[in-house]
């Protein structure tokens, strides 16, 4: 007879368990132990049992099996013996205490119904091809997780379905329960775990599936991975169908953040990184009061698992679920992993503004615009989530979380591929930019999204500025140039009658911006200083005295508004008034 | 009859010893019927009083070529205490056995030294002005009347006589093996119980195959008191704990065969409960094989206070027969197993087994005979109060 084949894994008494060879049989003892089962040994009187051998099936029937001592006997000898597990018919009627004997001897007890036999007849053809049975399982879960959707709650009940005694969670990046049981992420809990990556609609990290399991026997976590791999596919058509439909309608994008920041943005201690955490520490969600009315995205995950996954495991529960297999995990989370949306801080906010049809503020953004924006946006490598329409403009953020990053100013790189972007030639409409930042997590990202939002309020077409530079030319090309216009006309109509090639209004200009100084406005437009005294004379005359404090700010905005309407704008550096010269 | 050698001066058994022997033969007997316990006591004090003391011969005092034969009651206790006795069944009985063997008994030897059988062979004793053997042919508690260390020996019970309360005298010669099925109808016939007089046997015979000693133990026990009651049988304590679960076994004490390989030799084996009586007998030793018994099998589950913290299963029928610590065998027949209360060390009575009562689970050896193959045979073959 000739050795075993060096790559022949032994069937597993979990295997045994979980193919389906047995049906409806009570399993008492630990069947999460490592236990190859090599052989089956039917044992009809107590004196056979001294030949059994280690790793055997031990099926008892007739006089093994006709008293709770007899098999109590069995059960003992069995263990002695190193055998894998007893079997027994449940028609023997065997009180609790035996399957109790089990437990604390430590030997899995299986009670299964009909002729024991029949059992042993089945256990002998799965030991005989251990890799039937295997194939036999992947099949298995390839059906129930096809049957299962794409929803990753859905999914994962199909996969603890499928999975005995094996606890498995869905995180997303930042590692927050997004899906399935916590159990399987806890450290001390389980002594092997097998991760897979699943890959966003554009291969970019989207989440990862996590697998704990107790010591279970060799080849266990290659099952294991092959199962959870059949559900990569699922999940990354489940967030390319949540982006679909996101982008589709933006107002479902938009919803989902303002419950994101109702519930996270605006308190610091509730943070989803700390996932980890026992989630009975995070605080509670909030009711439905608190979801915008147009938030109807996250229902979609809303799904409480546990009722499925009970149903789903039919089968005999070999280990009771502990806690924590019901984890409360947060939908709201899930639906914005799926979305692409980063969750683990530091974050730094972009904000953009299209000049024109693109702009969200004229209501929800266009059916045209939008994705056109959009797919602009994710070609242009920004680094940063999609873009969501915010408080009338477009707003996204990236993790910064970048080890090696450290010590950069990570605003001042977000600036820089902004503007890169913003200046891009595709885009549908001339934009503007604003970064913000960074927050070290979600509680701060209500925060720089409004410091955003105001900052590229006051960002000229095709410029980007930082939230924390915005300095006094940034506040006076914030003022709403369109109602002054026609008021700033009345005020210099003297003067524009007059003023052919427009010098005595740039003249007026820099007079207000210097303070009134003639030979520091002489040195800035360029022109000898007896020049500016003259046009200043002419500008007195046509009552725009810049020296009249009753007239300085309103002469100052009219300029201002005036000079936008005619002339191109002043590079930002530029436009910086000069320091510390006196006025003349 | 042959006067004792010299010697030690030979003990005689009074009314004052037959006091501590009545308590001493009842230490181990946990379901002794009462009202049959006090008549027999009655019994042999009225015989004691009217003859006066009896000798206790110790082994090595047996009439060497002097017939010796075994007493003991036949059928159930209970019955004697409904048909009182006459008094003249002892006589009666051994002078039938005289009669078959061809000469006079010299000694009276109990077949049992438990309870009230000891006291009818002490009965007899005075009754018949014969001495009391200090021994017996069980050393422990066996229900039927093959199931004796005489049988092992190769010393049939027949010529065997009985006495009946009614007057009756029934003398049986039988081929090896049909005594009991002989007797038991004709127990039943004549009221439920009777004296037996059998395995008449020459003194130096008896002395081989006896268990010494066993009545002076008795008495011993008797006039000690608290754990000291116990001492004389050097009991060996199993386990300390609470009774946490009593079952109905399935029994099925039958599936043990002969030559059962390892450790399972050491299996109690007994009739079937309940259908026994339509089981055909087999031909163990000449002995019938199973014997419906009164009681049903009962599992009592005994969790341990201390130590590994063990369980215990105790399979009973009308005595424990086997003992498992988590599975493994602990003690089993023909050791005799006893459950003592934790509060008044009393034997307890399986069939009055409550949960939550604390326990000692104690062994007694058995002779080392018992433990011979065919001792442990002999043991298995039935348990329960048939005699």
């Amino acid at each position: 007879m000739s050795g075993p084949d060096p790559g022949f894994r032994p069937l597993t008494l979990t295997e045994l368990l979980q193919d389906g060879p047995l049906a409806d049989i009570e399993v008492h003892g630990p069947v999460g132990a490592a236990v190859p089962v090599t052989a089956v040994r039917i044992v009809d009187r107590l004196a056979a049992l001294d030949e059994v051998r280690p790793r055997s099936a031990v099926v008892l029937t007739a006089g093994a099996a006709a008293a709770a001592w007899t098999v109590e006997m069995a059960l003992r000898k069995a263990w002695e013996q190193a055998a894998a597990c007893v079997v027994v018919s449940r028609e023997a009627g065997l009180p609790g205490s035996v399957a109790e004997l089990a437990g604390r001897l430590g030997i899995p007890f299986l009670v299964v119904p009909g002729d024991p036999l029949d059992a042993a007849v089945r256990i002998a053809s799965a030991v005989a091809r251990p890799e039937a049975g295997r194939t036999a399982l992947i099949a298995g879960a390839a059906r129930q997780i096809a049957g299962a959707g794409i929803r990753p709650a859905r999914l994962l009940s199909a996969l603890h379905a499928v999975l005995p005694a094996t606890s498995v969670a869905l995180t997303g990046p930042a590692g927050e329960l997004l899906a399935g049981r916590a159990g399987a992420l806890d450290p001390t809990d389980r002594t092997a775990r097998v991760t897979v990556e699943v890959a966003g609609p554009g291969g970019e990290p989207l989440a990862v599936l996590t697998a704990g399991f107790r010591d279970r026997p060799a080849g266990w976590e290659a099952t294991v991975r092959e199962v959870l791999g059949l559900a990569v596919a699922p999940l990354t058509a489940w967030a390319a169908t949540e982006r679909l439909a996101a982008e589709r309608d933006g107002r479902r994008a938009s919803g989902l953040l303002a419950e994101l920041l109702a519930r996270y943005g605006d308190d610091t201690t509730a943070e989803p990184d700390g996932a980890r955490r026992d989630p009975g520490e995070r605080r509670a969600p909030v009711g439905n009061e608190r979801r915008s009315p147009g938030a109807d995205a996250p229902r979609d995950v809303l799904e409480d698992p546990t009722g499925d996954e009970r149903r789903a495991l039919g089968r005999a529960e070999p280990n009771p679920p502990e806690t924590g297999a019901a984890d409360p995990h947060d939908p709201l989370l899930a639906a914005a992993v799926a979305l692409g949306w980063p969750l683990r801080g530091p974050f730094v906010v972009h904000a953009v503004r299209p000049f024109g049809p693109a702009a969200p503020d004229s209501g929800p953004p266009g059916p045209e615009t939008g994705p056109l924006l959009a797919a602009r946006w994710a070609r242009a490598g920004t680094g940063a989530g999609p873009l969501i329409a915010y408080e009338g403009v477009w707003v996204a953020w990236e993790s910064v979380a970048d080890p090696d990053g450290a010590g950069r100013d990570p605003l001042a790189r977000a600036e820089r591929r902004l503007r890169a972007a913003c200046s891009e030639p595709g885009l549908p409409a001339p934009s503007a930019g604003a970064v913000a930042g960074p927050v070290a997590s979600l509680g701060g990202l209500g925060q720089a999204l409004a410091d955003a939002v105001a900052a590229v309020g006051v960002a000229r077409p095709g410029t980007v500025v930082r939230a924390d530079r915005v300095g006094p030319a940034h506040l006076l090309t914030a003022l709403p140039r369109e109602a002054l216009r026609a008021p700033a006309r009345a005020l210099l109509a003297p003067l524009l009658a007059v003023d052919r090639d427009g010098s005595l209004l740039r003249t007026l200009a820099v007079l207000l911006d210097v303070g009134g100084a003639p030979s520091v406005a002489a040195a800035r437009l360029g022109v000898h200083r007896n020049t500016v005294s003259a046009r200043l004379e002419r500008l007195r005359a046509l009552g725009c005295d810049p020296d009249d404090p009753g007239l300085r700010l309103p002469l100052h905005l009219a300029c201002r508004v005036q000079l936008d309407a005619t002339e191109p704008e002043v590079p930002e550096d530029q436009a910086e008034p000069p320091e510390g010269e006196p006025a003349g | 009859m042959t006067a004792p050698a010299a010697g030690r001066p030979v003990r005689a058994l009074t009314v004052d010893d037959l006091e501590d022997l009545a308590v001493g033969a009842r230490v181990l007997a946990a379901g002794t019927e009462e009202s049959a316990y006090h008549v027999a006591l009655d019994w042999a004090a009225a015989e004691l009083a009217a003859h006066g003391p009896v000798p206790l011969l110790p082994v090595d005092r047996l009439p060497g070529t002097g017939l010796c034969v075994a007493v003991t009651l036949a059928g159930a206790s209970a019955a004697l205490a409904e048909q009182l006795p006459t008094g003249e069944e002892p006589v009666r009985a051994v002078r039938a056995v005289e009669r078959v063997a061809g000469r006079a008994a010299e000694a009276v030897v109990p077949l049992n030294a438990a309870a009230e059988n000891a006291l009818i062979a002490l009965a007899t004793a005075a009754r018949c002005g014969l001495p009391l053997v200090d021994g017996d042919g069980c050393g422990r508690v066996l229900p039927l009347l093959e199931q004796t260390l005489f049988t092992l020996a190769g010393v049939a019970p027949a010529p065997l006589a009985l006495a009946t309360p009614s007057g009756d005298v029934v003398a049986v010669e039988s081929a090896r093996g049909r005594v009991e099925d002989l007797v038991r109808p004709l127990v039943l016939a004549s009221g439920g119980w009777a004296v037996a007089a059998a395995y008449p046997m020459d003194g130096a015979r008896l002395a081989s195959c006896l268990v010494p000693g066993t009545v002076s133990r008795a008495v011993a026990a008797g006039a000690a008191t608290g754990r000291a009651r116990f001492a004389p049988w050097r009991p060996r304590s199993l386990c300390r704990g609470r009774i946490v679960a009593v079952e109905q076994s399935a029994g099925a004490y039958e599936n043990h065969e002969n030559g059962a390989a390892g450790p399972l030799t050491g299996l109690p084996g007994g009739p079937a409960g309940g259908t026994a009586a339509a089981v055909p007998h087999g031909t163990l030793g000449g002995v019938p094989d199973r014997v419906p018994l009164p009681s049903r099998p009962t599992s009592v589950l005994v969790e341990e206070d201390e130590g590994l913290r063990r369980r215990f299963r105790l399979e009973a029928h009308n005595e424990i027969l086997l003992v498992l610590a988590d599975g493994a065998p602990a003690a089993s027949l023909p050791d005799q197993i006893l459950m003592l209360s934790r509060t008044d060390r009393r034997v307890l009575d399986v069939e009055r087994a409550v949960p939550g009562t604390a326990v000692e689970v104690v062994v007694i050896e058995a002779p080392a005979a018992w433990y011979t193959p065919e001792g442990r045979a002999l043991a298995r073959t039935g348990s329960g109060g048939t005699r």
